[in-house]
């Protein structure tokens, strides 16, 4: 992340125009979720390696995807990116973890590139000759912030025209994506995923409905400009002895899309509320794997003495930084 | 004591990455030890399965 990005909030107020999943994830999962970990920025000191691992797994194979993209054999790139993942890896504490440590980074990489070495799904080529690898999005709406302009639903004809001289700033969906492939005839999104547990077919089943795979297949049509079919996750179970892969496709209709637009109006509009009330009510059935839990299972009072001890805020989540 | 990866990965990993020879073994490794695997040893994959001897880095001082 850089610090050059513009800000996702309107000037002076908190009000997000720019929403990549994360943020719009952390929204619908728990308002003060969202209002510690996007409003105020909050994350943790320790990063986990679960963390760790899945960004240099990712990284690993987007690097191997540019390579390949480049015109390099299977076999230097391969060598390119075990160079790299050595390297980067380099300061990663020992036998912190049987699953996910250096070693099982490495074989997974490894692992994961032999055994799709000769792939059906293929990245695709876009409009302009360049592949479809490493993609940034902005997918701007036709809709802006309207909390800052009271009664504006009793303008009526005219409420469009003064929104849009007031609020000149319309919202943006943002983020980016893996690549485009091509897979029996059709183009979907690619998505990688680690995980410790078995993968069952209730794995993949939990990406339907998901807000991560609709905004990917979102964009995935943007950049294409023209339908794709979803998200292809290639999930990768890291256990000690063995990393064992499954693929899953999550399927998006074209109206299932249009869904998800018509309540993302609704998302938003609450988050222009919570933005205007200054107040982010706690959703106390989203605790369970919250990062946040032991923040909020204290008084109120004490809450951010806890979270400035075990938080920092100094490079708060934007999703507008550049990869 | 730790394995004999641990030592490569750990003592000199940047004179390692230096030598496309001694990646390439490295890689060979992980290959049989996935080989492996695909005949049903589902440890195959443990660290210590590996074993990168000395011989196997060729130049490179550790």
């Amino acid at each position: 992340m850089t610090d050059e990005a513009p800000s996702q909030f309107l000037p002076g107020t908190k009000l997000q125009y720019a929403w990549d999943s994360v943020s719009l994830g952390a929204l619908k999962d728990c308002p003060r979720r969202y209002q510690y970990s996007i409003i105020k920025g909050w994350r943790s000191k320790v990063t986990g390696i679960d963390l760790s691992f899945g960004l240099a797994y990712h990284h690993g194979l987007e690097l191997y995807d540019r390579k390949m993209a480049e015109g390099l054999s299977h076999d230097d790139a391969l060598l390119f990116i075990v160079r790299d993942a050595l390297i980067s890896t380099i300061d990663w504490p020992k036998e912190e973890d049987s699953n996910k440590n250096r070693s099982t980074l490495l074989r997974s990489l490894i692992w994961y590139l032999e055994e799709f070495k000769d792939d059906n799904a293929k990245t695709v080529t876009l409009a302009n000759g360049k592949p479809a690898v490493e993609l940034s999005f902005t997918l701007p709406l036709d809709f802006g912030p309207r909390a800052n302009v009271p009664y504006l639903d009793e303008l009526g004809p005219v409420a469009d025209f003064v929104s849009s001289q007031l609020q000149p700033q319309n919202y943006i969906l943002c983020g980016h994506i893996d690549r485009l492939v091509s897979f029996t005839g059709e183009v979907f999104v690619m998505d990688r995923k680690t995980t410790k547990t078995t993968i069952s077919p209730s794995y993949f089943s939990n990406y339907d409905p998901d807000n991560q795979m609709t905004l990917y297949s979102l964009a995935g049509q943007i950049i294409w400009n023209a339908p794709v079919k979803g998200v292809i996750i290639d999930a990768a179970q890291i256990a000690v002895g063995f990393t064992k892969f499954e693929r899953g496709i999550t399927w998006r209709t074209s109206g299932q899309l249009d869904e998800w637009l018509k309540d993302l109006k609704y998302w938003l509009g609450q988050a222009e509320q919570y933005a205007a009330d200054d107040y982010y009510p706690m959703n106390d059935r989203s605790c369970r794997m919250c990062q946040f839990k032991k923040i909020c299972s204290k008084d109120p009072a004490v809450r951010e003495t806890f979270l400035a001890s075990d938080f920092d805020n100094s490079r708060p989540w934007n999703p507008l930084s550049r990869r | 004591m730790s394995s004999e990866l641990d030592d490569v990965m750990n003592y000199d990993v940047l004179e390692l990455t230096k030598d496309d020879a001694a990646l390439l073994r490295l890689i060979e490794k992980y290959r049989a030890q996935r080989a492996q695997y695909k005949l049903g040893d589902k440890t195959a994959g443990k660290k210590e399965k590996v074993q990168l001897s000395l011989s196997d880095l060729g130049d490179i001082k550790i």
